[in-house]
């Protein structure tokens, strides 16, 4: 079997039907000049008149797509190299008697015209396509390409499709002066490339069947059921609005859709139609919807305004921008009739920089959310991306969907590329020849992507914190913190159904304090770390800044991102220091006091903004497992309590009581200074790493009383250094001396006095609670 | 050995009137040059009369109904002309037809003979003579660019309206001669001139 090298074809050879091939390989075959050939090559099958190259080389088949099989033949679909076997020969071929055409036009305005007029349909058009398709081997589900072709462009027409042809039996004829004509279909280029092109469908989308089937029914309704819509005389809905956060697959729905059922979709991008001389913009506009009302007369029709915020925005009550483009849009949607049949369809992420007056019924009169896909709808997006991919199968898709909360489906995509790179890139590695043997995708590629990319809706944020993993055994002792922190961080983000099957409300926020060096915020990252999720951490040089009301809106901002990428652990170091105390005295209100109140609505207010909603239908199931279904309307609110706030302060009393009211902050821990066994499971966590002999760790905790976290560590790189400093550079290993040396010098950084402060507190908040 | 005498001889026919009939194609088509001039000519004065409003002009006191008439004879001119031009490709059609006709009966006569002739034979070539092949191919592309040419020409015919300036310049563009054609023509033909001076 030979393998030949597909060429294309000579330009003088364009159009003659004509395919070049090595005269041995024509008899071989048993072709002689100017028999007709089928070639099936890349998913097509090539109809062509066989022909000896004039430098009778045997290498090569040139070949064009001039006579073509209308759908991608499937025999052919993985041929991507050319073999003898893929050439079939057909000798003797006859006339057919009578073959039923669909013909494709350049010009929209032109197939109005014919469909509306039968007779000029028939009498101009067979004459032409008599013209056109004269002495051609064609055959039943082929179609000719007049797309370059001098006369085809001259007539206007750009493809002919036979879509039957007489005699059945006859599977390959020629079309002659006796050959009968019949037009069965005239379309416009414009639908007929949009119907090829066709290739994303339903099945290339995770997880939106709900909204697809809402979309569904307003697209397709009109155009399947006209005469019955027109008999009850029902106004149909002229525009959907689809809003979302970036990367949630609103256009991809809308591709998909369409595709499906062969709409033509006509794309505008605002910043296309925007012209740098006054009106160009609202001529853009007009020209894009009268081209769509055009080809909305041949069949069903759909314009998509993608990034409608940034076409009309928002009118300013200061009335600076214009408005001109926004009432364009307007009079143009009032102006849509509905017999019209054209939906437009519009997508923009931030729904309220739309203009209001855009969003009311009869204009955009549905609108559409799509969310931050659940849990579940991850899967199912997870589980599309990796269709086409070679699964090892330590892969769990289940797992993945788990460990990729707050990622949008096209985060999930890009995760997949990832992985599938990473793993392309290790059999490269592996083997280093070119031929690469396909190795399959393991779970390790796709945690390494997933650590790799950030999720979209936390891009841009400076308070995103991916810092290095802290386990809970890294630090010492607080044996009880631990375990509190554990109740109230780590299980209600990993384990909400437990929480929901006991009634039990999920915290709110979780304030530490305590003596300061007391791995307050080691707790937190260990915290972070054990329950995996969203870690973003806010500190004063983030939130304020020298303009009035940008603080608020800094926090605002965290807190809506923290949503968006729940389940999340937002943390406010030093909180004492954030947000003030509301003071009684004095007047006049300042940045803290406002933040503060930011603070206290965002972690307890009336509701969130819509726009922020998740649809976690999915999350939802699995917090109510195991709960009676009355009881659903209550647990509805339950996504806001995926965001935990944490804070850490070492000066409590400066907190506003407000905050340390249960429902706010429920949980206040105290981190108390190490007792004796922590103290010396601190030393040997610090000195793990350092040479030494006959050191009495135990002594040394009961030596250090008073001493905190920071303080031993402290003491630890001082002995460490007094070694180095008292015995030379060459030293070997630390001694219990060193230790004794330096511990005479060092005294704990927190009095007693400061302790009894916090002991008074302590008990305060005990008492308090009851 | 007889088949490829056969063939032969009718290529050699067939290039033959392929010869004289594209020289005087291509003589006509000169000859409509000044037609075609004329002709756009013609019709931007239709054009620019039918804009202008001549009842504005002192003409129009002494002829009130000159537009029309003025209109009526531009019109009658041109299709006076579009008629010979008509004719004209009317009598190339003819000629056209008996091209193909010789084409064809190269092809049929191949065909009918193709059993007797190998591959070998058909792509040997000599440094006098193409290819058998080529040859065929050769009439072939001329038989198809021909008809194409005098169909292109045929419908910018038809859809001439002296009103339509794209229209017009369709017609004045097509009316050259087809380059393909001409290529085809001036290279192709110099490359049988040996063959063509054979006795078979």
């Amino acid at each position: 079997m030979d393998h030949l090298i597909v060429l294309p074809l000579d330009v003088f050879d364009m159009h003659s039907q004509r395919c070049r091939l090595g005269p041995l390989l024509m008899s071989r075959l048993g072709v002689s000049l100017g028999n007709c050939v089928k070639i099936w090559w890349k998913n097509q099958c090539h109809l062509s008149i066989a022909w000896p190259r004039e430098d009778c080389h045997e290498k090569f088949l040139q070949v064009d797509g001039f006579v073509t099989s209308v759908q991608p033949d499937a025999q052919a679909e993985k041929l991507n190299d050319m073999e003898n076997n893929q050439i079939t020969v057909f000798k003797h071929v006859k006339q057919f008697s009578a073959v039923y055409l669909n013909v494709v036009m350049t010009d929209l305005d032109f197939v109005l015209k014919l469909n509306e007029n039968p007779n000029m349909k028939k009498g101009y058009l067979i004459s032409k396509c008599r013209c056109l398709l004269n002495n051609l081997y064609v055959a039943a589900n082929f179609k000719v390409d007049f797309t370059e072709h001098t006369l085809g462009k001259l007539y206007g027409i750009s493809y002919i499709e036979i879509a039957t042809a007489l005699p059945d039996n006859l599977e390959v004829g020629r079309v002659l002066t006796v050959t009968d004509i019949e037009i069965k279909k005239v379309i416009s280029k414009r639908r007929y490339d949009y119907c090829q092109k066709r290739t994303s469908d339903m099945s290339s989308i995770g997880g939106l069947e709900q909204e697809a089937k809402k979309l569904r029914e307003i697209i397709s309704l009109p155009f399947q059921y006209q005469q019955q819509v027109e008999n009850v005389r029902l106004e149909l809905p002229k525009g959907v609005l689809l809003s979302g956060p970036p990367g949630t697959g609103k256009t991809s729905l809308v591709r998909a859709i369409c595709s499906e059922y062969a709409v033509v979709l006509l794309h505008i991008n605002g910043p296309e139609l925007t012209g740098p001389r006054p009106g160009e913009s609202e001529e853009n506009l007009r020209k894009s919807f009268k081209e769509a009302i055009n080809l909305s007369k041949e069949g069903p029709t759909v314009l998509f305004i993608d990034e409608i915020d940034s076409l009309c925005p928002r009118q300013s009550k200061s009335g600076q921008q214009d408005g001109r483009m926004l009432g364009q849009l307007l009079t143009l949607m009032d102006g849509l009739q509905s017999r019209e049949r054209l939906v437009v369809l519009a997508a923009t992420n931030r729904a309220s920089a739309v203009d209001p007056s855009l969003r009311r019924s009869g204009r955009f009169d549905q609108e559409f959310f799509i969310g931050i896909p659940s849990e579940s709808q991850r899967r199912q997006i997870l589980s599309v991306h990796t269709k086409s991919l070679l699964l090892g199968e330590c892969v769990n898709l289940d797992r993945l969907a788990d460990m990729t909360k707050g990622y949008v489906g096209a985060d999930l995509a890009c995760i997949c590329n990832e992985a599938a790179y990473s793993s392309m890139a290790r059999c490269k590695c592996l083997l280093k020849v070119e031929r690469i043997n396909p190795e399959p995708v393991t779970m390790l590629d796709f945690t390494t992507s997933i650590h790799n990319i950030t999720p979209s809706t936390q891009k841009g944020s400076d308070i995103l914190v991916d810092g290095k993993p802290v386990l809970w055994e890294q630090i010492g002792g607080l044996q009880t913190v631990k375990l509190q922190l554990k109740q109230s961080v780590e299980w209600p983000l990993q384990h909400p159904e437990a929480f929901s099957r006991l009634g039990l409300p999920l915290p709110k926020g979780v304030l530490l304090y305590g003596p300061p060096g007391c791995s307050k915020t080691m707790l937190v990252k260990a915290a972070a770390t054990a329950c995996g999720a969203t870690f973003l951490s806010v500190s004063g040089a983030q939130l304020y800044s020298p303009f009035v009301g940008d603080s608020e809106k800094a926090l605002s901002e965290a807190f809506s991102r923290a949503r968006m990428g729940a389940p999340s652990i937002l943390f406010l170091d030093e909180i004492d220091s954030i947000i003030g105390k509301r003071s009684e005295s004095s007047t006049n209100r300042s940045v803290q006091e406002r933040v503060l109140s930011v603070l206290l609505n965002e972690m307890d207010g009336v509701g969130i903004k819509v726009e922020e909603k998740t649809t976690r239908s999915g999350g939802k199931e699995r917090l109510l497992e195991g709960v009676p279904s009355w009881s659903q309307a209550e647990f509805s609110e339950v996504d806001n309590s995926h965001v935990l706030v944490v804070a850490a302060t070492n000066r409590p009393d400066m907190l506003d009581e407000a905050l340390l009211r249960p429902g706010r902050f429920d949980r206040i821990i105290y981190v108390p200074p190490p007792g004796l066994e922590a103290r010396e499971e601190i030393i040997r966590i610090h000195s793990r790493h350092m040479p030494k002999t006959d050191v009495d760790v135990r002594w040394l905790a009961e030596q250090t009383a008073g001493f905190t976290g920071a303080d031993l560590e402290n003491l630890c790189r001082e002995a460490s250094l007094h070694a180095l400093s008292e015995r030379g550079l060459d030293v070997e290993v630390i001694t219990q001396q060193d230790f004794a040396g330096v511990l005479a010098n060092l005294k704990p950084s927190v009095t007693s006095s400061q302790l009894e402060q916090y002991s008074i507190l302590n008990w305060r908040t005990k008492t308090n609670k009851e | 050995m007889q088949a490829e005498l056969a063939i032969c001889r009718q290529l050699q026919k067939t290039f033959k009137t392929i010869q004289e009939q594209s020289e005087q194609w291509k003589l006509t088509l000169e000859t409509c040059q000044k037609d075609m001039t004329s002709l756009e000519n013609l019709a931007e004065q239709y054009q620019c009369c039918a804009k202008v409003d001549l009842l504005q002009t002192p003409l129009a006191q002494s002829f009130p109904d000159i537009k029309e008439k003025l209109l009526y004879k531009l019109h009658d001119e041109m299709a006076d002309m579009i008629n010979r031009l008509q004719d004209i490709l009317s009598a190339q059609n003819i000629l056209k037809d008996k091209v193909s006709h010789q084409a064809e009966q190269c092809m049929d006569l191949y065909s009918k003979y193709a059993g007797q002739l190998t591959m070998k034979k058909m792509t040997e070539c000599s440094p006098l003579w193409p290819s058998m092949a080529t040859m065929l191919q050769w009439v072939q592309d001329f038989s198809r660019l021909y008809r194409e040419d005098i169909l292109c020409k045929q419908h910018t015919l038809e859809v001439f309206s002296p009103d339509k300036p794209e229209a017009v310049s369709s017609l004045v563009e097509h009316w050259k001669m087809n380059k393909m054609l001409q290529q085809q023509m001036e290279e192709l033909l110099p490359l049988v001139a040996f063959f063509q001076q054979e006795q078979f």
